[in-house]
């Protein structure tokens, strides 16, 4: 061995610094889909318009549509990782249709 | 989707300004819309992209963004078609201790960050060599690590140390962080010396992610004195032509 050859200072796998950590097993649920809770939001009276609207529209009824929309706030952001469902959110919050579709358009999770 | 890439090594003189600011106008050719970040107090790409318009960022620059007292919007600097920045500024040095100081300290960047990523492609963060609380955000808030390598005695030692480093983020603030590429820099045949660590590197590390050899050229150090890309000082020459093979290198590992 030469004397200026280098020290090895890491000694873990740089091949697994190429890859995302692996994610910590998560605890299994129970089955509560079928038990019914009632639970009182707080929301801005906007919030509220796009309820009405949604229901209206579409007649479901509200607890459906919060289902949904907590069901898919959920699962993006376990699919997405935290980070990348952040960006997403801020994306939906500049309530621009036609920026989102383009957003979406060229998503990479 | 924005993907954020940090440009980081703790050898200072490795090049990560350079790789920084000619990789982004690279892929601000090929039709990507870039966003510069500079979070080093020697605020060498802010200098070079902007020039002496830096003074007037003392209120706006990537540190009043992370103590808060300044709004992205209002801290962005369109530097040209597809190419923005975050500026650094003479006072940012003088943040760091403010920092250390407030709630959630190793998120600052990342927060501040989030609300414009939508408009962009590609983030890139010009990193201090040091460890410290600019590069440990500048860390939390990427998908991927780049790392710039002088082929030296010590160059080899600073990517160690990132490795390193990358580890702890990983274990602490930032579980899908990644190594995107180690690149080779000022790479010449004059001495035996460059070749022999890149082999010596080989030996070392079999697995590591080496990307597209960056020449050691006169013309990089010229365009970079006169505040221009390589791609608007010599378009035709070697170092152009490997930023712009390393670009599309970057876009096909990032994007598949």
């Amino acid at each position: 061995m030469s004397k200026d050859k280098i020290p090895k200072l890491f000694d873990g796998s740089v091949n697994e610094l190429t890859r995302p950590s692996k994610r910590k097993d998560e605890k299994p649920k129970p089955n509560l889909k079928k038990e019914k809770m009632q639970k009182t939001l707080y929301i801005s009276r906007d919030m509220n318009r796009k309820l009405i609207e949604l229901y209206g529209e579409e007649g479901r009824r509200q607890s459906t549509i919060v289902e949904d929309a907590v069901n898919l706030y959920y699962y993006l952001r376990l699919a997405l990782g935290e980070k990348k469902f952040n960006e997403l959110l801020s994306a939906v919050r500049r309530e621009d249709p036609d920026f989102l579709r383009e957003y979406i358009e060229r998503f990479r999770p | 989707m924005a993907v954020v890439i940090s440009v980081a090594n703790q050898k200072g003189g490795v090049g990560k300004t350079t790789l920084t600011m000619n990789l982004a106008y690279a892929l601000s050719n090929m039709g990507k819309r870039v966003l510069l970040v500079d979070i080093d107090p020697q605020f060498n790409l802010t200098f070079g992209l902007i020039g002496m318009d830096v003074l007037q960022h003392g209120d706006s620059n990537v540190g009043t963004l992370m103590t808060r007292e300044s709004d992205i919007e209002e801290t962005i600097v369109r530097v040209r078609e597809n190419i923005d920045l975050i500026p650094s500024h003479l006072n940012l040095s003088a943040k760091e201790i403010e920092i250390i100081n407030t709630y959630n300290r190793e998120r600052r960047l990342e927060k501040a960050l989030t609300p414009v990523l939508p408009d962009y492609d590609y983030v890139f963060i010009d990193n201090p060599p040091s460890m410290g609380i600019f590069l440990v955000n500048s860390l939390t808030a990427s998908d991927y690590v780049l790392i710039p390598l002088e082929l030296s005695y010590f160059g080899v030692i600073g990517m160690q140390l990132m490795f390193n480093l990358m580890r702890m983020i990983r274990e602490e603030t930032n579980e899908n962080l990644k190594l995107l590429g180690l690149v080779p820099n000022k790479f010449t045949r004059q001495t035996k010396v460059p070749k022999m660590r890149l082999k010596e590197l080989k030996e070392t590390y079999p697995d590591a992610p080496i990307l597209t050899t960056i020449p050691k050229a006169i013309a990089l150090e010229k365009a970079q004195s006169q505040g221009v890309s390589i791609f608007e000082f010599d378009g035709d020459g070697r170092a152009a032509k490997a930023f712009a093979k390393l670009a599309r290198e970057v876009v096909e590992i990032v994007e598949g």
